[in-house]
């Protein structure tokens, strides 16, 4: 119990300072093994890797996480996308470089259930469209010649067959 | 002052020329130095003539140039606290339709409401008060009644004015009677509203040591006594070139101010009861706070007044009656001068219009386009002016990023729905990411692995780089198949290659590669080596094409076709290797690909086309 009152500084990368439970920090593996590793401290812990806003979107994840078990590794058969709860949904309503950094952080940080989150997100955006429609989502330009897109086509094509 | 007697002098033109000699004793009073004798001396000052009854002698009289140079050494550390800038939310709710303007009612983020930010070297701070509903109405009845009263509501001018009005006690002081047209005669109506602010500020504004700055004034001859007092005398050069200093100065400051006809009457104002007082700050206090005004700003209190206090600022300026045309205009002028720092402010006045309610103190500081402020801001009225734009855009350049957010959320604010969708449609499509094209290719994989597969194959198409991706990874392309249920029979691996379903062209030469693994997929396959030696004669059977196909070959197309009939999945990372580049490569051989040479990067055979032929 005490060590759940405890709190950590963290520091983002343009110095704003976040001071948070420890039990919302472990939520983190980085976090938590630096944590471990460092013992009773109260140094703030630098995050330079990620910007104020950023690391308050992950402290608020964390945060309505925090009592969520741990997941040490998900099974292959869970890979699907679709079970993203709403809070989560509502989480990841954000611009697309938000959610960019957000993955980023998500990795950075090792934090699991975030980075499914994020990741899931993005491959909601793409699944069922066409390519076309994927390149305007994101906003890439196509680099293929008509040649190689025409191969890359039939390339694929067996599976609009099915 | 200067005793010429000219009923008893003559002159005489023909020794004028000589020139004379001067006194040595400049600092002699006058009075005591009327030299009356015959010298030959003559100065145009005094041309005079002696009457006389005898023949005529010609005297002259020289009166020495009665020179007091002061040097007056003063620092003046002029503290100026600034009141609060009051930021106004829109219009009320009521008359912006939340429909047309769907932010107007939108509270302030969280990380907006209160920060600090950077104003040349100086902290700032803006905050946003969580109670303020209480304090918006009172304070909008109080702007109310000013505007009824036909009051120029201004909020900042207090501190200004008292620097300004020392300043201009000098200007009236040492600008000779030349420049004197400017004078306005002295109005017994002083800023009353001003002063009973500065109050408050006094002891900040009135601090003078006499430590570093050196300021050398002119004291012109009507002040003569209190120069005495100062004791420091300088040649005549020095104080005409300390008159000249003053006067570019005076000039500098009247650029500063466009307006140069400010003369702020001084008498009776408690700043002159000072300079009576104290001979050391006659003429010093001003200085520095004119020139630069910004370098001598503390803004320890910036935004820290509670808008009650400025509430209180304001009815205390506006009952008073006796404001005067003339103090009235000079008062509204500091407050431009001031609000040429708070641009953003007085811009928007301009443009909203009315001015309802003021809930959140801003303190800013932007120091320049001090003309154009000057030309929009002494209108009174409230028409927006296209010089606004200009300035609106130079201000909100120089704002920090976190005034910056401040700023356009307050616009936003006030923006209709057109308009936001305008913005939007700019916005949205400037902050899309390329995600699987810019992310590490490990976190990339990751979102692919929530793919289908048919959204895999469309994904694959979008680019290259998409392509390289999705389609560079097998171990991704196996899972996903597994759990799409891509089953397979174990007999569907022979009729794949019986029937010739796209194994059937030549495979590309991979030797050495082949011939390595298989060593090492040897002991796996070999407790199947019989169904091993029905697919390789299959395969040779079928593909009579085939003109470069080896054991090895077989082998190794017969060893994953094994695995892939125990489980498609599971293939140990060795293994899948051989039967991605193989199976490739068959496919690739001899159809309608780009070569390798003519892409960068080529387009690689990918890993998991033998699966999807297989599976086809």
């Amino acid at each position: 119990m005490a060590t759940e009152l405890k709190k950590v500084k963290l520091t983002s990368s343009e110095g704003t300072e976040f001071i948070i439970d420890r039990k919302v920090a472990e939520k983190s593996v980085l976090l938590k093994n630096m944590l471990e590793d460092v013992g009773e401290s109260d140094m703030a812990i630098p995050l330079p890797n990620v910007t104020g806003p950023i690391l308050n979107k992950v402290i608020d994840y964390c945060t309505h996480h925090r009592d969520d078990p741990f997941v040490s590794q998900e099974d292959d058969s869970k890979k699907v996308s679709d079970d993203i709860d709403d809070w989560d949904a509502e989480f990841c309503k954000v611009d697309q470089g938000t959610l960019f950094e957000l993955i980023l952080s998500a990795n950075y940080l090792d934090i699991k259930p975030l980075l499914d989150l994020t990741c899931k997100t993005v491959a909601n955006m793409i699944k069922g469209k066409t390519p076309d429609e994927i390149r305007k989502t994101f906003n890439i330009t196509n680099d293929f010649t008509p040649e190689e897109e025409e191969h890359v086509r039939k390339e694929n094509e067996w599976c609009e067959e099915r | 002052m200067k005793n010429g007697n000219p009923p008893f002098f003559k002159v005489d033109t023909n020794l004028a020329s000589e020139g004379g000699c001067q006194s040595p004793t400049p600092s002699t009073p006058v009075s005591a130095y009327v030299p009356f004798t015959s010298t030959e001396n003559s100065t145009p000052m005094s041309p005079s003539k002696e009457p006389s009854s005898r023949l005529p002698t010609i005297a002259t009289i020289s009166l020495a140039p009665t020179t007091t140079t002061t040097v007056v050494t003063t620092t003046t550390t002029t503290t100026t606290t600034f009141p609060p800038l009051l930021l106004k939310p829109p219009p009320l709710p009521r008359q912006l339709d939340p429909k047309e303007y769907p932010l107007a009612d939108t509270p302030t983020p969280p990380a907006l409401k209160r920060f600090c930010f950077d104003l040349n070297g100086q902290p700032a701070y803006i905050r946003e008060d969580e109670d303020s509903e209480q304090q918006i109405i009172k304070l909008q009845e109080a702007l109310y009644n000013m505007r009824a009263s036909s009051t120029p509501t201004r909020t900042v001018k207090t501190s200004v004015t008292s620097t300004q009005q020392t300043i201009n006690d000098n200007y009236v002081d040492t600008i000779p009677s030349g420049s004197g047209a400017r004078k306005r005669p002295a109005s017994p109506i002083e800023p009353v509203i001003d002063f009973s602010v500065n109050a408050r500020h006094q002891n900040s504004i009135g601090t003078y040591n006499k430590l570093s700055r050196e300021r050398r004034s002119l004291s012109p001859p009507h002040k003569k006594v209190r120069a005495k007092s100062v004791n420091s005398m300088l040649e005549q050069e020095n104080e005409l070139a300390s008159q000249r200093q003053w006067m570019e100065f005076t000039t500098d400051f009247r650029d500063n101010n466009v307006n140069s006809g400010i003369t702020i009457p001084r008498t009776n104002t408690p700043l002159s009861t000072v300079q009576g007082e104290s001979s050391t700050s006659i003429i010093t206090q001003q200085v520095p706070a004119a020139s630069r005004p910004f370098n001598t700003i503390s803004t320890s209190n910036l935004g820290m007044d509670t808008p009650s206090t400025t509430r209180s600022t304001h009815s205390s300026a506006l009952p008073s009656p006796s404001l005067s045309p003339i103090t009235g205009v000079s008062t509204s002028r500091n407050t431009n001068q001031f609000e040429t720092y708070f641009a953003e402010h007085s811009v928007r006045d301009d443009v909203d219009g009315d001015d309802v309610t003021v809930d959140e103190p801003l303190s800013a500081g932007i120091n320049e386009n001090w003309n154009l402020q000057q030309i929009t801001t002494t209108d009174t009225s409230n028409t927006p002016s296209l010089w606004d734009l200009n300035t609106m855009l130079t201000t909100f350049d120089a704002l920090p990023a976190s005034m910056k957010s401040y700023m356009l959320f307050q616009l936003l604010r006030r923006c209709p729905t057109n308009t936001l969708q305008y913005v939007s449609n700019i916005i949205l499509p400037a902050l899309r990411k390329d995600f699987v094209g810019t992310l590490p290719i490990e976190l990339s994989l990751h979102i692919v692995r929530y793919l289908d597969a048919g959204s895999m194959c469309r994904a694959a198409q979008v680019s290259k780089r998409w392509r390289n991706v999705i389609d560079g990874d097998g171990l991704t392309w196996q899972r996903r198949l597994k759990l799409d249920g891509f089953g397979v029979d174990a007999n569907e691996e022979a009729r794949a290659i019986a029937e010739n379903w796209g194994l059937t062209r030549p495979i590309k030469s991979t030797h050495n590669r082949n011939r390595q693994l298989d060593s090492t997929n040897n002991e796996k396959s070999s407790s199947d080596s019989s169904g091993l030696d029905m697919y390789r004669n299959n395969i040779n059977d079928n593909m009579a094409v085939d003109i470069d196909i080896s054991d090895q070959k077989n082998n190794s197309i017969a060893d994953n076709n094994n695995e892939l009939q125990d489980s498609i999945t599971l293939s140990p990372t060795g293994t899948d290797e051989p039967s991605s580049s193989a199976g490739t490569s068959s496919l690739f051989e001899g159809s309608d690909h780009i070569e390798p040479s003519e892409e960068k990067p080529p387009l690689p055979p990918s890993a998991s086309h033998p699966y999807k032929a297989i599976y086809r």
